[in-house]
């Protein structure tokens, strides 16, 4: 059978505008693959390569001014970056599923040009596949879109080749189909929280954020993978439609609800305990404590056909995804790598996550502490070539870690060793105080009552 | 607001699908529920009746939940406080002396007065007692003097001169309809409290199309008010009165319904004594009338089900220091055990101050239990009602419906703990972990089912099986093969449900105490620190009845989690106090056990150290014998004791014999403690036609080990083999061979490989055994341990005799290890590989030697 995709009829638009301009474009195809439909999302112009993006590449750049506007003269490196970011900015469940080009030559005829698409490709996946937490890739599926609009004719001819399995791998032609109507959409909204203390253990070349985000991303994916999901309360057949869920709810009567954007649905995660620690009390020595904490919100959409199952792991790559793209951005972000500075108590604050919207659904974007809704608009015109106003970025999904809260642990930690010995030391003001007041009174007793005293020690002696 | 009226009119249908499935209704739907009962009242309830269920979700019969509580107010001479569903009405009664009016000279005076304050309702307005309070009044007076419930010539103290004056005074805090049947059991009960007058039952009915049982007061109001009810007066099955003070007509169908729901539901009344039902059960029957000690003072633990207090365990109290000795041993028990009362060992009534303290932490009853025993072992059974004893008759429940009707519920599961190697690091994690735990976010998996249980913040208290099931059927459910065999023989009597711990990792969307902070990572620096990192395997029981419903068990859980989470805490903290290893350095893991011994008939639970030898931890299991009154002569809380959940041969077959009742100068002595049933071909070796004295050996040594006398392996044939050829009583030739061993290899093996000595008897002839009977019931009753008895080219074990002292008649129980088919019960039952044997069964010509394993006093 031949793959089918579906795609929204802006993208159709968004395409001929390019073409019409008569230039070469290239860009992501963003879309989701379920067992039932796979559907298309987005298209996403790679933005041009800027040429001072580095001056010991001046000169390089400058070659390849002219060479910009064709296909060949592509960097697969800047492709595969752009793929990158633009996966930081997915909802688990949708992927970078091929590219897109719009010129005037036949892509798949020529075989230079249709080898340079090959190895874009190719470099795209493996590129997408370095980091395992970051999902870059679609695990069932190997073989990445190429949707090819001719600038001249304006005909479209969608193919798909399997990468990462070498040159010689067979072309398929794909049925790209627009649809007229909106896409349906069921959100599962779900806040996955962190608090978990860790020991810093320091190894003989010194331990790096870097480092330590990797463990805390490594022992999350294990307890979420491990995790039980319910939805909206209920643990749910794996192989049911999330359509059915939602229709089971609603009563025959209020079929006009149906009208009604599906309602979001309730996730929650259920992690159980399982035994990965060998049989023995592990005695170690560590130079403090790391306190993780936080939520990571996770709002993923899914076609309405699509199983619970998929549903069930789109919600968990979302959330490692979202991990691993913090974790990403903050590290590059990072002057000092050092774990443990100076300081008594150092804190690491990840960007967080905002949603932005994209056709009918959201994607995501972080922005750092003390950045602005504004910085979002900037990174969704750059990599999504999408055009969004700031009241659209929905900021309170979560909210920036607050420092009162930091500092008050700070001061928690410093008091502690503080409290034990000022409570001590005024119990021992006490006694002594007491003692003192004790001594006054004897003696004031004495010189007051002296005479008497003098006068019966004089009686006792002369008695005897 | 207006679109919200319009759309919510359709409701009722959604309602009424999830009353059904009996989901708890989210707050939403209750909010819509009382807008709708205010918008459209008439209509609303319309809606529901035509759906054959009521606003509150009920059925048309259904009786709200009642509560009572008995002299509640101190002042009053008798009280007594109900709550009916939301209807709450105390009443108090005062006495007086009066003379009695001239026309009636031997009757005494009832005055009743209800008063409906502002407080209980907003229907009602401050001042003079509104209308309804006074036909309500006038409605329980005519009730209690028609129905004749009271004798008021008993009020009568001397004719015409003096007489009782009851001045009952009701007040409804909370009116929620049906008052008039909550003012006649607090009533009742009241008057109850005081002497035993007999009861009298009343139902309201609202009326409609339909009859409404115990209505609410919007149920009555859409009804027409609370003249419309019909009341029905019963009193022990009889009928004692009917009232109808206005509203519709009742078809005769109807009223003879509604006479019938009410007799019904009179007896559930009746049902509803005031302080909780007692039993105990055999075992501590047992060990009260056994215990032999000095201390005059012990704790009794039970349970509550079904308002009865079950005891099933006690434990003897020593004062010896401050620490509460029962606070600590609760911890080993099941959880649902709670401390429900002190026995006492002398005759007198009295209370000290040290067993009133105990008395005074006794959360599980209101009532603490109160036990005497008097010198000639007589139990006496006393509730302590508001400082007053108060001597009530218990029930004995019998071992067998012990365990039927009660099951255990083993929760599992691992806890990775990683914390400072110090007491108070130690401490704040595991209080933390409790914390979390008890917070409500953790879920349980029932093991090998799709049943999860949630805590009280969901919406949903289970999943994956209807709401109302009970633990019974969830067992039975899950082992659908088990109960069937149920009905024939029954040796693992110990029915556990697996349970494990999942815990919540999300937040709850529409919590208000949703922090949404992002993530962020807060290292702070400690120098020189040093933590311990450690899987805490927590395994831990509670016992429940089988009727327990799946969405009480949740607390339950989380109750037996805190225990088990103590207990390890207090292991741990025990080793950081320790010399040597204060560091932490040498902390070792906490192991769990759990223990059965046959005397208490509920399980102990023990944490130890992992690999810290049994002998070094005598002095705990000592004090652990005293407390518990058990005997020191043996092991019982040594490794090897612990229950084993799961053994895939068979356990003491010998207890699905079914029991005949005795001839009197009987004596049976059977064996004691639990062992293995080995016999020919298990564990896939063919030792068919000269193996029956190995496998008559490892049943014995199996028998060791789970004595706890030893901690080593039951032994294989070559094994058996080798250790005979170490010890030179056999060449090497006998290695590997299929030479068939006697009972003195059996005792060389069992002295050389468990350090045990036996006594060997040599029997001529079969027939002459019979003079060995005495020293065998003797062997039983001493050590317990089973008998090793090889004759001609036979073994066979000896696992319990029958003697009877005027025929001289000797029966033996043999289990025989020339079985060779599956370890099935039944087949092992009825073919008689395990059961009583006359003495003809011993070959008359061969000689025997018997092979009695001996035990030395240990614990």
């Amino acid at each position: 059978m031949v793959r089918t995709v579906y795609s929204p009829e802006y993208c159709l638009q968004y395409l001929e505008q390019y073409a019409s301009q008569e230039t070469f474009v290239l860009g992501l195809i963003l879309g989701q693959i379920s067992n039932a439909r796979e559907n298309v999302i987005h298209l996403a112009r790679t933005p041009e390569e800027k040429p001072a993006e580095s001056s010991s590449e001046a000169s390089f750049t400058s070659e390849k001014t002219e060479l910009e506007h064709n296909l060949l003269g592509v960097s697969e490196a800047w492709v595969a970056d752009h793929a990158r970011h633009v996966t930081r900015m997915l909802p688990g469940g949708i992927f970078v599923q091929g590219i897109f080009i719009t010129s005037d030559e036949d892509i798949f005829e020529d075989p230079n040009y249709f080898s340079k698409v090959r190895a874009v490709l190719n470099y795209v996946y493996k590129a997408l596949g370095m980091n395992q937490f970051m999902y870059g890739n679609y695990t069932n599926l190997n073989e990445k879109l190429i949707l090819h609009m001719s600038t001249s004719t304006k005909v479209l001819t969608c193919k798909s080749i399997e990468v990462g399995i070498g040159k010689n791998s067979a072309i398929k032609p794909v049925d790209w189909k627009f649809l007229p109507k909106h896409q349906q959409w069921q959100r599962l909204d779900c806040y996955y929280e962190f608090d978990e203390v860790y020991p810093v253990i320091v190894k003989k070349s010194g331990i790096s954020v870097k480092q330590q985000f990797q463990q805390i991303l490594e022992s999350a994916h294990k307890t979420i993978s491990s995790s039980v999901m319910f939805i909206d309360g209920e643990l749910k057949d794996g192989s049911e439609a999330l359509e059915q869920l939602v229709k089971k709810k609603r009563p025959k009567s209020s079929a006009k609800c149906a009208q009604d954007a599906p309602k979001s649905m309730h996730v929650s995660l259920f992690v159980p305990f399982e035994n990965s620690l060998p049989e023995t009390v592990e005695y170690l020595e560590c130079d403090g404590s790391i306190h993780f904490s936080g939520v990571v919100s996770s709002s993923v959409f899914m076609y309405p056909k699509a199983t619970v199952s998929e549903a069930i792991l789109a919600v968990k790559q979302d959330i490692i995804r979202s991990l691993a793209s913090r974790f990403t951005m903050h590290c590059d972000a990072l002057i000092d790598d050092n774990l443990l500075p100076e300081e008594k108590v150092c804190f690491n604050e990840p960007p967080r996550r905002v949603l932005v919207p994209v056709g009918s659904l959201y994607f995501c974007d972080y922005l750092f502490p003390g950045e602005a809704p504004a910085e979002a608009l900037l990174s969704v015109k750059e990599l999504l070539d999408l055009q969004i106003t700031e009241s659209e970025v929905i900021c309170d999904v979560e909210t920036p870690a607050d420092t009162s809260e930091f500092d008050a642990l700070d001061r928690d930690t410093s008091s502690e060793e503080l409290l034990a010995t000022p409570q001590e030391a005024s119990q021992f003001m006490y006694i002594t105080g007491i003692c003192f007041a004790m001594l006054v009174l004897f003696v004031s007793i004495i010189i007051h009552y002296y005479d008497a005293i003098v006068h019966f020690i004089s009686n006792l002696v002369s008695r005897s | 607001m207006i679109t919200t009226k319009y759309k919510t009119a359709s409701l009722p249908a959604q309602i009424q699908s999830m009353s059904s499935v009996k989901t708890k209704m989210t707050r939403a739907v209750k909010f819509i529920k009382t807008l709708n009962t205010l918008i459209h009242p008439g209509k609303f309830f319309n809606d529901y009746i035509s759906r054959d269920i009521r606003p509150d979700g009920r059925k048309f019969n259904d009786q709200r939940n009642i509560k009572l509580n008995v002299n509640a107010i101190k002042t009053a001479d008798a009280s007594a406080v109900v709550k009916c569903g939301n209807t709450t009405v105390v009443c108090g009664i005062k006495l007086e002396l009066a003379k009695p009016k001239a026309e009636e000279p031997d009757v005494g005076f009832l005055i009743t007065n209800v008063e409906l304050l502002p407080l209980c309702s907003s229907k009602f307005r401050p001042g003079p007692p509104s209308d309804h309070a006074q036909v309500v009044s006038n409605v329980v007076s005519d009730i209690v003097t028609n129905s004749k419930c009271i004798d008021m010539k008993d009020l009568c103290i001397v004719p015409d001169k003096l007489s009782w004056v009851l001045y009952c005074d009701m007040v409804c805090l909370d009116y929620d309809g049906s008052v008039v049947d909550a003012c006649l059991i607090t009533l009742m009960s009241s008057l109850k409290s005081h002497q035993d007058t007999f009861t009298c039952a009343w139902f309201t009915h609202c009326y409609k199309s339909v009859t409404l049982t115990d209505p609410t007061a919007y149920e009555e109001e859409m009804c027409g008010g609370v003249g419309a009810n019909l009341i029905a007066c019963w009193n022990k099955g009889q009928l004692c009165g009917v009232f109808k003070f206005g509203g519709s007509n009742l078809s005769t169908e109807n009223e003879k319904e509604t006479l019938a729901l009410a007799k019904q539901k009179s007896k559930l009344v009746e049902k509803l004594k005031m302080s909780p039902r007692l039993k105990i059960s055999k075992y501590v029957i047992e060990r009260l009338s056994k215990i032999d000690t000095n201390e005059t003072t012990g704790c009794l633990y039970g349970l509550m089900y079904d308002s009865t207090l079950l005891v099933v365990g006690l434990s003897l109290e020593f004062f010896e220091d401050e620490k509460n000795t029962y606070r600590q041993l609760l911890l080993h028990l099941p959880a649902e055990i709670e401390l429900c009362g002190v026995v006492k060992f002398t005759g007198s009534l009295s209370i000290e101050s040290k067993p009133k303290e105990i008395l005074q932490n006794v959360d599980i009853t209101d009532n603490p239990l109160f036990i005497i025993i008097n010198n000639e072992k007589d139990i006496k059974a006393h509730f302590l009602v508001h400082d007053k004893f108060e001597e009530t008759p218990f029930e004995v429940l019998q071992p067998e419906d012990l365990w039927k009707q009660f099951t255990y519920v083993r929760l599992n599961t691992i806890l990775p703990l990683t914390c400072e190697a110090t007491m108070t690091g130690v401490k704040n994690i595991m209080q933390n972990k409790r914390k979390k735990i008890a917070s409500g976010q953790v879920s349980f998996h029932i093991d090998g089912s799709s049943v999860y249980l949630f805590g009280v913040d969901s919406d949903v208290g289970v999943t994956g099986t209807s709401v109302d099931t009970d633990i019974g059927e969830l067992i039975d459910s899950l082992n659908p093969e088990q109960s069937s065999k149920k009905k024939k023989n029954i040796i693992n009597k110990v029915e556990v449900m697996p349970v494990n711990l999942v815990m919540k990792a999300t937040k709850d969307m529409f919590s208000d105490k949703l922090v949404k902070t992002a993530v962020k990572m807060m290292t702070t620096q400690r120098k020189p620190a040093f933590c311990i990192s450690m899987p805490l395997r927590v395994d831990t029981l509670a016992l429940v009845h089988r009727n327990t419903k799946l969405s009480e068990l949740y607390n339950v859980l989380v109750e037996a989690t805190c225990r088990s989470l103590k207990l390890l805490e207090s292991v741990l903290l025990e080793q950081l106090g320790q010399e040597g290893i204060g560091d932490g350095a040498g902390l070792r893991l906490p192991e769990t056990f759990h223990y059965l011994p046959q005397e208490l008939g509920h399980f102990i639970t023990r944490v130890v150290p992992k690999d810290i030898p049994d002998e070094s931890m005598e002095k705990e299991r000592r004090i652990l014998h005293e407390q518990l009154g058990l005997s020191v002569q043996r092991p019982i809380f040594r490794r090897g004791n612990a229950y084993n959940f799961i053994i895939s041969k068979l356990v003491n077959p010998h207890e699905a014999i079914t029991v005949h009742s005795l001839k009197p100068d009987v004596r049976v002595a059977s064996v004691r403690g639990r062992y293995i049933y080995y016999h020919y071909m298990q564990d896939n070796f063919n030792d068919d036609g000269w193996g029956c004295a190995y496998r008559s050996m490892q049943t014995i040594f199996s028998w060791f080990r789970f004595q706890g006398y030893t901690s080593v392996e039951i032994p294989t044939h070559r094994e058996i083999q080798q250790c005979l050829v170490n010890i030179g009583d056999k060449p090497t030739s006998f290695l590997g061979s299929k030479q068939w061993i006697g009972s003195t290899e059996v005792m060389f093996c069992l002295e050389t490989l468990l350090g045990v000595q036996s006594r060997i008897i040599f029997a001529n002839t079969g027939s002459e055994l019979l003079n060995y009977t005495p020293e065998l019931v003797h062997h039983f009753e001493k050590h317990g341990s089973p008998i090793m008895i090889g004759g001609g080219v036979l073994a066979h074990t000896i696992i319990g005799v029958e003697y009877n002292n005027i025929t001289n008649e000797t029966r033996y129980l043999i289990l025989d290890p020339h079985y060779t088919g599956v370890d099935d019960i039944n087949t092992v039952i009825s073919k008689g590989w395990c059961g009583w044997k006359n003495s003809d069964f011993w070959n008359k010509t061969a000689h025997y030697n018997l092979c009695l394993p001996q035990t030395k006093p240990s614990i």
